[in-house]
């Protein structure tokens, strides 16, 4: 695929134009990326507002109907629902890993076994979560196996 | 529903080896001049699809605590017992008037949870294996933005015209 980067003069619009014969899964998660890239989370902490890259986020969580996204250290408050979430990260490095986590896959150091058929995930942040049983196939997907 | 159903069928086939093997293997060591019953052919991949129903007991979609998962292991291996000792005694597979040959069967259902619980995690530490591997491709991949375009694309614009920079 050739990549072509134009140098915008003063004043004119970014924008990416993408010549295709069809838009098949691979482009659609490109754009998705493009897009989520870009956009950024409004969270809220302590009665602040806040905006967030969605690639800062290591995890999100769901706890007594509220979700909360974990950063390297901080923790946010965010009013969008877990499936909201996944929707708008979908082709991005995050991954559904059990019915209340979200997991930033770039953000993963190392998976082990757990027990019957669940996987843990070390993050890069020194904490441990579960890959439940029935993600493991679309965190193999996800990783092309 | 799928996935639930594939790993059902894997613990299936695997329990139904393994009473195979531990059937012709105690049946040889203690009583080696008996034969068996050509009925035990059916009995076993009963008791086996009633043995891997055992493992809907662990939650599918959701992450749970080490003491929930400990007390699921528990209820698990007695619900086992209950399914091999009640299904051997309907099939008369051991004698009730002889504590050893109960034993024998104890003995039995442990070694076949044991075996098939070794099993069940080398195969998911390869598969951890391979998801390690491939995860360090997928990083490395991500880390490769456009500031790691070739040499000469990386350059830069020149200064007051609009630059075309193309690589493959």
């Amino acid at each position: 695929m050739k990549i072509t980067i134009q140098d915008l003069a003063d004043g004119e619009e970014e924008e990416i134009i993408i010549r295709c014969r069809g838009m098949d899964e691979q482009m659609l998660k490109l754009i998705y990326a493009l897009k989520a890239g870009r956009e950024k989370l409004t969270v809220s902490k302590e009665e602040k507002l806040f905006q967030i890259l969605p690639q800062a986020v290591y995890y999100f969580e769901a706890v007594d109907n509220k979700v909360f996204a974990y950063l390297e250290r901080e923790v946010y408050e965010t009013k969008n629902k877990l499936y909201e979430l996944e929707n708008r990260l979908s082709g991005t490095d995050f991954f559904r890993a059990s019915k209340s986590t979200i997991l930033n896959l770039s953000k993963v150091e190392s998976v082990s076994p757990a027990f019957n058929g669940r996987f843990e995930a070390y993050m890069k942040n020194g904490e441990r979560l579960i890959v439940s049983r029935q993600y493991v196939p679309l965190l193999k997907e996800k990783l092309g196996l | 529903m799928k996935e639930r159903i594939r790993f059902l069928f894997y613990v299936f086939s695997l329990v139904t080896t393994c009473v195979v093997i531990a059937v012709a293997v105690f049946t040889n060591l203690l009583e080696p001049s008996e034969t068996v019953e050509s009925a035990v052919l059916w009995q076993i991949p009963l008791v086996s699809f009633f043995c891997s129903l055992g493992g809907l007991i662990y939650p599918w979609d959701r992450c749970c605590r080490k003491r929930e998962m400990a007390v699921r292991v528990g209820v698990h291996y007695v619900y086992i017992n209950m399914v091999v000792l009640g299904a051997g005694f309907w099939f008369r597979w051991y004698r009730t008037d002889h504590l050893g040959s109960l034993a024998v069967m104890v003995v039995t259902i442990a070694l076949v949870y044991v075996v098939v619980s070794v099993i069940s995690w080398r195969r998911s530490a390869e598969d951890a294996r391979a998801i390690n591997e491939r995860l360090k491709e997928y990083q490395q991949q991500g880390d490769r933005g456009p500031g790691d375009l070739p040499a000469e694309d990386a350059a830069g614009p020149e200064k007051g015209r609009r630059q075309r920079r193309e690589t493959k």
